[in-house]
C-alpha cells in the first residue's frame, strides 16, 4: 500500500544569534491511511517543528513531503490552500486557535466555507452532523467558544479539523492540557473518528502513556533527529535509546501493590 | 502524627458575577497533619484549587468562607511560613527581575538578613532545587530560562521564607512528562529532608499515588473521599474514585 504521507530528508534550522540552530535533521517517516504515527520526544526535540513542517505552515530546508502522492512543498499558494482541506492539524491550546468570541457553529462553519462549495442550508445541516459526530450537545451551537470547558473546545477543533474530510489530522499536544479523564474520552473520540472515517493521525506527543493509548507505531525524537522507532509496544516495552527509556520510566504509574 | 489544621463544614463561595454566588467548596470535613504528603485530586472544577488557595489566605477579595478552618498553632502567615508553587511558575516570577533578585527579596524579608547573606543563601537555594551553575541562573531572566528550570526557580522562591508548609498547585501541568518526573522527586525530597508538610494538587491519581501519604478526593466542591493511596486505588469506596483510575488506565500505564 503506497503511504498517505511520506516525509524524506526534513532538514530545519532556526535562526538565532546570527547563526542556524538545527531543530530538526534529517527527519524521515511515512504514515498509511487509518494509522496512527505518534511523534515522541521531551520539550525541544524538535516535534512541534516538525508538525509545522508537515502541514507547511513553516517551510523546511530540505528534504521532501510526498501528501497522497503529490509532494506539497511544490504547491502554489491556490492548491496547497486545497490541499488542506486534507491535511489537517489540532493544536494544544484550543483557545488560542478559534477566534474567542466565534460561537461553536460559526468556526465549523468556517472551515466548511473555506474547504467545500457547500451552500449555507447545506453548510448548517452539516454542522449539525459534526457535533454529533464528536458527541457535543447541539445546545452548545449558538454558546462563544470562550464558554466552553477545554474538553468541549477540544471538540469543536476535531469538529472542525474534521469538516472538509481530511485523510490526515496532525494533533500536536492535543491532549496534553486536559485533566486526565477528559484526555481518556478525546482519545476514545479520536478513535471511533478514525475507524469512521479511516482519517490517520500524526500524534505529537511528550506522553507515553497517551502513546500506549492511541498509537500504533512510534518515532522517538531528541534533538531533531529519530533515535529509534518501532511498534508502540515495543518501544514501550522494550525502549532502547536512552531517551525512550527516560520517556517510559516517567510516565506516572499507579501504585502497584499495597506497600 | 500531629494535627496541623482541621476543617469543619468548611466552604468557599464567590461572589458577585451576576450569578448567584457560585459555591466552590461545600461542607468539606478534613484534618491536615504535620509533616505529611496530602494530595488533593480532582477534575476542573472540583474545588481542589480553592481550597489550596483558602489554605494559604490567598483568596480573592470576593470570596466568602464559611464553617472552620482551626489551625493549631497560629495561622501561618502567606510566604513565610508557608510557600507555593503554581501551574505557570511565571506568575510568581517578575519577569524583568532577574531570578535571583526575586529569591533573594523573599530571603531578606522573611528571613531577616541583609542583602549579601540573602544572595548567598539564594544561590544555596538554587543548589538545592539542583539547579547547575546557581550564579549564572540567579542573573537569568525568567524569559531566559526553560519551563523546567523555572518551575525549579519558583520552587526555590517558595522555600525561601523557611516555610513548614508548602502548597504545590499542578506544579508540573505545562512540564513534559521527564521534566515532571525530575520536579515531582525533587519536591518530594526537599520536603521530606525539611519535614515540611507537603498539600499537592493534582488532576493525576496516578502521579500522586507514587508519593502522597493521603490522597483526598474532590468533585464538584465537595470532598469524596480521603484515604492512603492503598485504600484509594485498591479499595476505592466511591465510584467517583473508580472512575479517575479507570480513566488513567485509559491513558496511562
Amino acid at each position: 500500500m503506497r503511504p498517505l504521507l511520506q516525509v524524506s530528508g526534513l532538514t530545519k534550522a532556526f535562526k538565532r544569534g546570527g547563526r542556524g540552530v538545527p531543530a530538526v535533521q534529517d527527519v524521515s517517516f511515512d504514515i498509511g491511511p487509518a494509522e496512527t504515527l505518534a511523534l515522541v520526544g521531551p520539550s525541544g526535540s524538535g516535534k512541534s517543528t516538525l508538525a509545522r513542517l508537515v502541514t507547511r505552515l513553516i517551510e523546511p530546508d530540505g528534504g521532501s513531503i510526498l501528501f497522497e502522492g503529490e509532494d506539497i512543498l511544490r504547491l502554489k499558494p491556490k492548491a496547497m490552500r486545497a490541499m488542506r482541506a486534507r491535511l489537517q492539524i489540532v493544536f494544544q491550546d484550543p483557545g488560542s486557535a478559534f477566534n474567542p468570541r466565534a460561537t461553536v457553529s460559526r468556526a465549523i462553519a468556517d472551515s466548511l466555507k473555506i474547504h467545500t462549495g457547500f451552500s449555507q442550508g447545506e453548510r448548517r445541516t452539516r454542522v449539525r452532523d459534526l457535533l454529533e459526530r464528536v458527541r457535543l450537545n447541539p445546545d452548545l451551537a449558538e454558546r462563544s467558544i470562550h464558554d466552553l470547558s477545554g474538553g468541549q473546545r477540544q471538540r469543536v477543533a476535531i469538529a472542525r479539523a474534521m469538516a472538509s474530510s481530511p485523510t490526515l489530522i496532525v494533533l500536536d499536544e492535543a491532549v496534553s492540557a486536559l485533566d486526565v479523564s477528559v484526555r481518556a474520552e478525546i482519545l476514545h473520540l479520536l478513535k471511533r473518528l478514525q475507524r469512521e472515517t479511516r482519517v490517520a493521525y500524526l500524534f505529537i506527543t511528550h506522553d507515553l502513556g497517551v502513546v500506549r493509548a492511541i498509537a500504533d507505531r512510534v518515532a522517538v525524537l531528541d534533538d531533531g533527529r529519530i533515535v529509534e522507532h518501532g511498534s508502540a509496544q515495543e518501544i514501550i516495552a522494550t525502549p532502547q535509546s536512552p531517551t525512550a527509556q527516560a520517556l517510559v520510566a516517567a510516565v506516572p504509574r499507579l501504585r502497584l501493590q499495597a506497600q | 502524627m500531629r494535627r496541623l489544621l482541621q476543617l469543619k463544614e468548611f466552604g468557599v463561595a464567590y461572589e458577585g458575577g451576576g450569578d448567584n454566588s457560585a459555591l466552590a467548596l461545600e461542607a468539606v470535613d478534613l484534618e491536615i497533619r504535620a509533616g505529611e504528603k496530602l494530595a488533593l485530586v480532582g477534575e476542573s472544577g472540583s474545588g481542589k484549587t480553592t481550597l489550596a488557595l483558602a489554605l494559604a489566605s490567598l483568596l480573592p477579595s470576593h470570596a466568602r468562607r464559611f464553617g472552620t478552618m482551626a489551625w493549631e498553632a497560629s495561622e501561618p502567615r502567606p510566604g513565610g511560613d508557608i510557600g507555593f508553587v503554581f501551574q505557570d511558575p511565571g506568575g510568581s516570577l517578575n519577569p524583568v527581575r532577574p531570578v535571583g533578585d526575586t529569591i533573594a527579596e523573599v530571603v531578606r524579608i522573611h528571613r531577616h538578613q541583609d542583602r549579601r547573606t540573602a544572595m548567598r543563601m539564594t544561590l544555596t537555594l538554587l543548589d538545592q532545587v539542583r539547579l547547575p551553575d546557581p550564579e549564572r541562573i540567579a542573573r537569568a531572566y525568567p524569559h531566559q530560562l526553560s519551563g523546567g528550570q523555572r518551575q525549579r526557580v519558583a520552587l526555590a522562591a517558595a522555600l525561601a521564607g523557611d516555610p513548614k508548609i508548602l502548597v504545590a498547585d499542578e506544579p508540573t501541568s505545562a512540564l513534559d512528562t521527564v521534566v515532571q518526573a525530575a520536579v515531582i522527586e525533587l519536591i518530594q525530597s526537599l520536603t521530606t529532608t525539611a519535614g515540611m508538610t507537603l498539600i499537592f494538587i493534582s488532576h493525576d491519581i496516578a502521579l500522586v499515588s507514587e508519593f502522597a501519604d493521603r490522597i483526598a478526593v474532590f468533585r464538584s466542591g465537595r470532598l469524596v473521599e480521603v484515604g492512603t493511596p492503598d485504600e484509594i486505588i485498591f479499595a476505592p469506596g466511591q465510584a467517583y474514585t473508580r472512575h479517575l483510575i479507570e480513566a488513567h488506565r485509559a491513558v496511562g500505564f
